[in-house]
């Protein structure tokens, strides 16, 4: 018990300093790629809009105005008003936190859990790997829309049920490309290397193989949060994501869409917000890739 | 001189190709010439990234690019000049008249063709007027000469060793009798005994059809038997050239000399190796003068100046050392 | 002169779709304190398997294993981290057996980490030493392995093998995938190392040269079985198996005066799963008779030189 925290100690420092120099290798690598930084910029400037949205909003965004209704963009509301007056701007800069907060808290569950299952099924293998890929093809079976579509309609609408049925219908994903990740690495000869030098399971396996394994996993990751965000947001069009009066944007497009003849910018602006977002987290993800691949840092 | 151009089959005159990689070039030529006869194997002898693949590659003008460009030089094949050659007619000589082998003879073929379709259609390409059937018979008689029977026609590469699948990618490239063959490393990745096969089989070849080959490898073995004369690559340059008795009895480039002193002699009795020191130059950053001068054990001042010229050190002996433009070996 | 490892009937199978594959069968050797075995052979033939088997990173199938006069054969896990302290091993691919994500420093700490014999001030200077035995510059302390070339990378895998002062070291073609010029400098380190340290080496290659320049004894397998063992000048004078024969006359010499005989190999290789008993060379083999059919016991038929081969008195 004791040797093994002194090896804690001992690791942890040491592990710190090491770790930021590779970090600050990948991200010499990405920001020498102008789409990777546009796409990091945009999101940036999201993420930012969203932390501050209580301070730059110029409306709540449950406001209702009912004398100004289906304002066109002007002056005093810079993307107009929807049917019941309130500050679409607003409304989106408020939106924000939701959908990039369902976005990343569903792909951080998710890949927890995958990368978790697939670095056990891809070291251990066997029976156990059989097994909970058994379990996986049957969830993975299921068209991931469906899935959270029939977890949010059990556990009811609403902000937290959305992530969590968001994220289990990414599991699958996400731990068979780590299994297949682990299965590669499994093989290489600093792996047995450690094993030689008496390096137990846990540390061969968190040490060594999860992040030489993790790179193609954060790239589908920075996708999978566009891909959450999109799914978030038909979950909130047909009624079963984010309840009104919150403004995310999915269910702001929901809103809108009985209005789309005589009133576009009611689904103009939040769908333009999602577009955005799910561009710019494709483009850093198309970024990370290049960035993570060991072969092209020289 | 009418006499010695038919004779003459390659020339490469101060060939110099760079690779262009973000913000710096990488000289991986500098300045390479010699000159191939026909029937004459030549063996171009060096370390990892050297530059021995690069000018195979810039012969048959198949190096990628970008980032690689031939910033200079000119390669002539039976007088015509293959540099400036627009690629359509580059077509009708690669395969035809050139034709290389790969090292991994494991990747070199396609797994769901069979071996024998995969000869014929290499044929066919160059000889368009040949009928199927005259292609199915060519590319037996190839099988054949390379040492496989020709039932094994509609077999497919995974079901050959190694060795095999190496001769098959010499019967490849044989198909088309071509005048030069290029040869990158062609048995590096086999076992000693296939390797002797292969070796073998290509020896005989080259006297039955009278191909010129270019021998690329790193074996100093391997180059005593099968070469008629060697360059030492070092660094993109050669350093060294000569027939083989001049390299294996009188070599004189430092370099030459370190590379014998490392192979551990299978028949010699010495306790220690004399390697050389130091590595490589890293290509994007060449030393000034000698590029062997920073390993050199006899490097002077002089050494660190300047391009060093060759010096003939006897007839047709090249040596690119500033000792032996003293006359001190 | 004490035997330092002794391996008796050594086997290794893995069992695969179309039955056993019989890697490593039946080796037996011993080698002494502070000498060098080479063993040699072409791809496939069960050599890396027997160097893993012995250190307990593969099971053995059947055979004993003693280390220093102990039957190691079957250890449990806290022997075993005892055992590997002893025993090390360095790879042949200097480019896969490094973590791409730990500095240099880092890579060779980990053994003295994982050993919790040392304090973290003790781990930084043995890593300091350790470096600068191998011949690697201070300044690559926190470099990464992909900003080394194959000669350093191997220096890096040197050092964490040695890192624990072990007595007993499995060499896994250490020199194969680095040019000539780099692999004399391993080489010389590697003697200077075993000088110094009383090292033992297992040294597995398929280069006849290295291997007899850095061996004291040499053992040649082909398919999983050992056919010849005998001093490493002995076999190169006096080759009897025939494949041992025409595994010396098909390498190339650098040498233009020396033309010399080749013995060109025909025929098939006999696959080793489920291989039939009897001499698996024989399929080759152009002295091949009725006898070879039979299990062909390893014989000393001279002191120290031992023979697989019923007919070695018929041929020549």
């Amino acid at each position: 018990m004791a040797r093994k925290t002194a090896k804690k100690g001992k690791g942890a420092p040491a592990n710190a300093g090491k770790k930021e120099s590779m970090l600050a290798l990948t991200w010499k690598q990405l920001i020498r790629n102008k789409m990777a930084v546009a796409g990091l910029i945009l999101i940036g400037v999201m993420a930012i809009l969203a932390i501050l949205a209580p301070v730059i909003a110029p409306y709540a965004y449950d406001k209702q105005d009912l004398y100004h209704t289906f304002l066109g963009p002007c002056r005093e509301h810079w993307f107009g008003t929807d049917n019941l007056g309130r500050d679409i701007f607003s409304r989106i800069l408020y939106g924000a936190r939701y959908s990039l907060s369902i976005g990343i808290a569903a792909v951080a569950m998710s890949l927890v859990a995958g990368v978790s299952l697939g670095a056990l099924c891809g070291f251990y293998g066997g029976k156990l790997d059989m097994i909970l890929m058994r379990v996986l093809d049957v969830f993975q079976s299921i068209p991931g829309m469906l899935m959270a579509i029939a977890v949010s309609a059990t556990l009811g609408p609403g902000l937290r049920n959305c992530i969590i049925a968001l994220s289990i219908s990414s599991v699958p994903g996400y731990a068979r490309m780590m299994r297949a990740s682990m299965l590669n690495i499994r093989d290489m000869e600093y792996v047995e290397a450690a094993r030689s030098v008496n390096a137990r399971d846990g540390r061969i396996i968190f040490r060594h193989m999860i992040p030489n394994a993790m790179a193609p996993t954060i790239v589908q990751a920075t996708m999978g949060v566009a891909t959450a965000i999109l799914v978030a947001a038909s979950l909130s069009f047909i009624g079963l994501g984010v309840q009104p009066p919150a403004p995310e944007w999915g269910a702001m497009l929901a809103d809108g869409r009985n209005y789309i003849r005589d009133f576009p910018h009611l689904v103009m602006f939040p769908g333009i917000a999602i577009m955005l977002a799910v561009l710019s987290l494709n483009m850093l993800g198309d970024g990370l890739r290049d960035a993570l691949d060991p072969r092209l840092k020289n | 001189m009418s006499k010695s151009e038919s004779k003459r089959l390659l020339e490469v005159k101060d060939l110099t190709v760079q690779y262009l990689t973000g913000e710096e070039v990488v000289e991986a030529v500098n300045g390479v010439s010699f000159t191939l006869d026909r029937g004459e194997t030549l063996g171009l002898v060096g370390e990892t990234g050297a530059g021995k693949t690069t000018i195979a590659k810039s012969i048959l003008r198949i190096l990628p690019d970008p980032p690689a460009k031939v910033a200079g030089g000119e390669i002539f094949l039976d007088g015509e000049d293959l540099l400036h050659m627009p690629e359509s007619k580059m077509r009708t000589i690669r395969g035809k008249k050139i034709s290389m082998i790969f090292q991994d003879p494991m990747t070199a073929l396609n797994p769901i063709f069979s071996i024998g379709d995969q000869i014929a259609e290499v044929i066919r390409l160059h000889e368009k007027k040949l009928s199927k059937k005259a292609a199915y018979e060519k590319a037996v008689a190839m099988l054949e000469m390379v040492g496989i029977p020709g039932e094994r026609y509609s077999d497919f590469p995974h079901q050959f060793s190694g060795g095999m699948k190496q001769r098959v990618i010499i019967a490849i490239a044989l198909a088309c009798n071509p005048e030069l063959l290029l040869a990158d490393e062609p048995t590096t990745a086999l076992d000693v005994t296939i390797q002797a096969q292969v070796l073998d089989m290509m020896r005989k070849l080259k006297e039955e059809l009278g191909t010129s080959m270019i021998l690329i490898t790193h074996d100093l073995g391997i180059v005593a038997e099968v070469c008629d004369k060697v360059a030492v690559v070092y660094a993109g340059e050669i350093v060294e050239s000569g027939n083989l008795e001049a390299i294996y009895d009188h070599g004189s480039h430092p370099y030459t000399k370190g590379l014998f002193g490392s192979i551990p002699d299978i028949e010699g009795e010495e306790k220690r190796l004399s390697p050389i020191n130091g590595m490589p130059p890293n290509p994007a950053d060449l030393p000034e003068g000698c590029n062997f001068h920073p390993r050199c054990p006899y490097a002077t001042d002089a050494c660190r100046k300047g391009k060093i010229p060759f010096t003939e050190v006897a007839a047709g002996h090249l040596v690119r050392c500033v000792q032996a433009q003293k006359g001190e070996f | 002169m004490v035997d330092i490892l002794e391996v008796k009937n050594l086997k290794k199978y893995f069992k695969i779709n179309s039955g056993q594959l019989h890697a490593v069968d039946d080796v037996t050797f011993s080698i002494q304190k502070g000498k060098t075995l080479g063993v040699v052979g072409e791809s496939g033939c069960g050599k890396s398997t027997l160097g893993r088997t012995v250190l307990h990173l593969l099971e053995s199938t059947d055979g004993q294993i003693f280390f220093d006069g102990e039957d190691v054969t079957h250890v449990d896990a806290k022997k075993l981290r005892k055992l590997r302290e002893k025993m090390q091993i360095i790879f042949q691919d200097p480019f896969s057996s490094l973590n791409p994500r730990m500095s240099v420093s880092t890579t060779i700490a980990e053994p003295l980490e994982l050993s919790g014999r040392f304090g973290k001030a003790e781990i930084g200077s043995l890593t300091d030493q350790l470096m600068d035995t191998v011949g690697l510059a201070p300044r690559l302390r926190n470099s990464y392995p992909h900003e080394l070339d194959g000669g350093r990378r191997q220096r890096i895998g040197i050092a964490r093998a040695l890192a624990l002062e072990p007595d007993f070291i499995v060499c896994d073609e250490p020199v194969s995938a680095l040019d000539v010029s780099i692999q004399a400098q391993i080489l010389n380190l590697m003697q200077d190392l075993q000088e110094k340290r009383q090292l033992t080496y297992i040294f597995i290659t398929h280069d006849l040269s290295v291997v007899r320049h850095i061996s004291d004894d040499i053992c040649v397998m082909y398919m999983g079985q050992m056919v010849e063992k005998s001093p490493s000048k002995e076999l190169f004078k006096n080759p009897l198996h025939p494949y041992t024969k025409a595994l010396l006359s098909a390498v190339p010499v650098p040498n233009i005066h020396k033309k010399q005989e080749r013995i060109i190999l025909k025929g098939e290789v006999t696959s080793p799963v489920n291989p039939p008993p009897g001499c698996r060379f024989a399929k080759r083999c152009r002295y091949a008779a009725e006898g070879c059919q039979a299990p062909q016991n390893l014989t000393e038929v001279s002191p120290g030189h031992f023979l697989a081969c019923h007919r070695y008195q018929e041929i020549d």
